[in-house]
C-alpha cells in the first residue's frame, strides 16, 4: 500500500505536477506513515526563515531581471565588441562573455536566451557565421555563467549543502573561465573558416576610440561585478548585503542614471516576474526540507552509500558514475529542483569517497549547466526552439559540438580539483 | 458562480503582485539602512529577522502568482510530448489530474499549517518588534489556502474552457515560453 502511494506520487511528478507539491506529498505521507504529526512539515518549511543568506535569492534575481529589461545588454554588447570583436571569431567570443555575465545575475532561468539571443543571433549571422554554429552558441550561452558569482544556483547549492557561499563564489571562477576559454577556442576556429562575402563580414579593426566610447556608454554597469566581488571578499559586506547593493545599483541605473526602466510602468512588472520565479524556487526549497530531514532520519543516503561501496571502490570510478548520473539528472530536471532533491543525497556519499565539498559543488553545477543543452529535454534547447522559430531537432544538431566541448571541460574540472580549490585554499 | 471565482482570483493575483512590490522595495531599503547604520555604529537588531520574514512571505506570494500563471517548476516530460502530438483532450485530462492533485496536497498542507499555527500560539515566542512567532507562521496556512483557491480556479477553468489551465510548457520558469512546433 505504502509503495503504491509513492508510485502514484512519482507518476504525478512525471505528469507535470509542480515539484513543491510532489515534495510536500512525499513529506506529508512519510510523516503520517511514521506516526509523526504532519505539522512537522510546516515546522520544516518555517525553518527557511532562519537562513541568513535567504535575502540574496530575491535581490540578485531582481537585479538580474532589471538589467535584462533595461538597455544594459546593448551597452555591454557594444563594450565587449569593441574589446574583443577584432579577434578571429571575436563576435562569438563577445557573445559568450556577455551571456555569461547575464546568466551569473539571472541564474540561467531562460532570461539570457530571451533577452540576449535576439540581439546576438542576427549579429552572428550577419558576420558570416553559419546558422548551425550561431544557434548552438546562443543556446549554449544561455547557461554559461552559472559558475560565476552571484549566480542563483550557487547560492541555492550553498543553502542546501550547507557549504559557505563565499567559498563557492570563488570556487566557480576558474572553472567558469575554463568553459569560456574552451568554447572561445572553438569560436576562433570557426571564425577563421567563415566566408567573407560582404563588407559586414570582414574582420573589424581594433579601435581605441570605440573602446573608450563603449566603456563610457557602459560606465555604470562596469563597476557592478567589481562591487559584488570586492564587497564580499574585501570583507566590507556579507553576500546578503552585496545583493542589496547590487539591486539598489541596478535600480538606480535603470530608473535614474540611464532612465530606461520606467518606475511606474516597468518596475512593478519586473518585480512581479522576478518574484514569481523566486517564489517557485523557494517553495520547493521549503517543502523539500521536510523530505530531506525524513531521508536523513531514515539514513537513506547511508544505505545508498553502502550499496555503492559494494560496486565502486575508487574515487576515480565514483566520479565517472557521478558525472553520468548528474548529466542524466540535468537533462531531465531543471537545475533548481535538481539541487534541492539530489544534493542532500549525494553530499554524504561523495564526502565518504574523499571528494571536497566545494569541488563537488563545482562538478555538480557544471553537470547541470551541460544538462541545459543535453537532448532530449534540456531546457535551453526548447527556449531557443521557441525564440528562433526552429525545430528542436535542429537545436539538437546545433548544440552537439558545444555539448562535446563542455563534456571535455567537465572531465578536466572533475579530475583537476585544483581548478576549483585554488582560489578557495 | 464561476464568474465570482474568477473575479476573486483576479483580486488575489493583483493583491499578491502589489504586496510583492512593497515587500521587495522594503527588503531593499531596510537592508541598505541597516548597512549604513552598522557603518555609523548603530545596529538595529530587528531589521535582519524582519527582512528574512519578508522573503519568507514573498516566497508564498510568488507561489500564489506562479499557481495562477502555471509557472511552478515541474518535470514536464508528458506535457511536452502530448503538446507535440497535438493530443489536446489527453493534455486536458493531465492538467485536471495535476491541478486536482495539487489542490489535495495544499489542503493537507493548510491543515498541517493550522495545527502548527496553534502550536506556535501556545508555545512560540516573540521574534522581533514584539511580533509573536504564532502570528508569523499564520502566513503558511494563509499562503497555501490562497494557492489552493487558485488550483481550484485552474480546474474550473479547464472544465469550462474559460481560463488557460496549468500549462505544461510554461512550467519551468515564468519567462520560458512554450516550445515552438516548427
Amino acid at each position: 500500500m505504502e509503495a503504491l502511494v509513492y508510485i502514484l506520487i512519482l507518476v504525478m511528478a512525471v505528469l507535470g505536477t509542480p515539484i513543491f507539491a510532489v515534495m510536500s506529498a512525499i513529506a506529508l505521507f512519510a510523516f503520517t506513515m511514521a506516526d509523526i504529526d504532519t505539522s512537522a512539515v510546516p515546522i520544516e518549511i518555517y525553518r527557511i526563515a532562519a537562513q541568513p543568506t535567504l535575502l540574496t535569492i530575491p535581490l540578485f534575481t531582481f537585479a538580474g531581471y532589471l538589467m535584462a529589461e533595461s538597455g544594459s545588454p546593448t551597452r555591454l554588447l557594444r563594450l565587449a565588441r569593441a574589446a574583443f570583436g577584432w579577434l578571429p571569431g571575436g563576435i562569438a567570443i563577445v557573445s559568450l562573455i556577455i551571456c555569461a555575465f547575464f546568466t551569473a545575475f539571472t541564474g540561467a532561468s531562460g532570461v539570457t536566451i530571451i533577452a540576449l539571443g535576439g540581439l546576438l543571433y542576427p549579429i552572428l549571422r550577419q558576420e558570416g557565421f553559419s546558422e548551425r554554429f550561431s544557434l548552438g552558441l546562443v543556446t549554449t550561452s544561455g547557461s554559461l555563467g552559472l559558475l560565476f558569482p552571484p549566480s542563483l544556483p550557487i547560492i541555492l547549492y550553498g543553502l542546501v549543502a550547507r557549504v559557505d557561499i563565499d567559498k563557492l563564489f570563488l570556487a566557480g571562477i576558474i572553472p567558469g573561465i575554463l568553459l569560456i576559454v574552451i568554447l572561445s577556442g572553438w569560436a576562433v576556429a570557426q571564425g577563421r573558416d567563415k566566408p567573407v562575402t560582404t563588407p559586414l563580414q570582414e574582420q573589424p579593426k581594433f579601435s581605441l576610440q570605440e573602446l573608450w566610447q563603449a566603456a563610457r556608454g557602459a560606465r555604470y554597469e562596469i563597476p557592478l561585478p567589481i562591487l559584488v566581488l570586492t564587497g564580499i571578499y574585501g570583507g566590507y559586506t556579507t553576500a546578503s548585503e552585496a545583493s542589496a547593493f547590487t539591486a539598489a545599483w541596478a535600480l538606480l541605473m535603470g530608473t535614474v542614471l540611464y532612465k530606461d526602466v520606467h518606475p511606474i510602468r516597468d518596475l512593478p512588472r519586473i518585480i512581479r516576474e522576478s518574484m514569481t520565479l523566486v517564489g517557485a524556487i523557494l517553495l520547493i526549497l521549503c517543502c523539500a526540507l521536510g523530505v530531506t530531514n525524513y531521508l536523513v532520519d531514515e539514513e537513506i543516503p547511508m544505505q545508498i552509500l553502502a550499496f555503492i561501496k559494494q560496486h565502486v571502490d575508487s574515487k576515480l570510478v565514483f566520479l565517472i558514475y557521478l558525472n553520468i548520473f548528474l548529466l542524466v539528472v540535468g537533462s531531465l530536471m531543471d537545475i533548481f529542483s535538481a539541487i534541492i532533491i539530489v544534493v542532500p543525497l549525494i553530499v554524504p556519499i561523495a564526502t565518504s569517497f574523499g571528494v571536497h565539498p566545494v569541488h563537488l559543488a563545482v562538478i555538480f553545477l557544471t553537470n547541470l549547466e551541460i544538462g541545459y543543452i543535453t537532448p532530449p529535454v534540456g531546457l535551453n534547447l526548447f527556449i531557443s526552439s521557441f525564440r528562433f522559430g526552429k525545430p528542436v531537432t535542429t537545436l539538437y544538431r546545433a548544440s552537439l559540438p558545444y555539448l562535446l566541448l563542455l563534456i571535455i571541460a567537465l572531465l578536466i574540472i572533475t579530475y583537476v580539483p585544483l581548478l576549483s580549490l585554488f582560489l578557495v585554499e | 458562480m464561476t464568474g465570482i471565482l474568477f473575479k476573486i482570483d483576479r483580486i488575489i493575483d493583483r493583491g499578491a503582485a502589489g504586496i510583492l512590490v512593497v515587500f521587495v522595495l522594503a527588503m531593499l531599503v531596510l537592508t541598505l539602512i541597516a548597512i549604513v547604520g552598522r557603518w555609523i555604529g548603530h545596529t538595529a537588531l530587528w531589521v535582519e529577522p524582519l527582512v528574512r520574514h519578508l522573503v519568507f512571505f514573498a516566497a508564498f506570494l510568488g507561489g500564489v502568482l506562479a499557481t495562477g500563471k502555471g509557472n511552478h517548476i515541474a518535470i514536464d516530460l508528458v506535457g511536452k510530448l502530448l503538446e507535440k502530438e497535438g493530443r489536446e483532450s489527453a493534455k486536458k485530462i493531465v492538467d485536471l489530474m495535476v491541478n486536482g492533485f495539487c489542490l489535495l496536497v495544499v489542503i493537507w498542507l493548510t491543515s498541517a499549517g493550522i495545527t502548527f499555527f496553534h502550536q506556535e500560539q501556545e508555545f512560540g515566542k516573540e521574534v522581533f518588534l514584539g511580533i509573536h512567532s504564532g502570528t508569523l507562521v499564520a502566513s503558511i496556512p494563509i499562503g497555501f489556502s490562497l494557492m489552493g483557491f487558485r488550483f481550484l480556479v485552474n480546474i474550473v477553468g479547464t472544465l469550462t474552457g474559460r481560463k488557460e489551465p496549468l500549462s505544461q510548457d510554461e512550467i519551468p520558469t515564468l519567462i520560458v515560453p512554450p516550445p515552438g512546433e516548427n
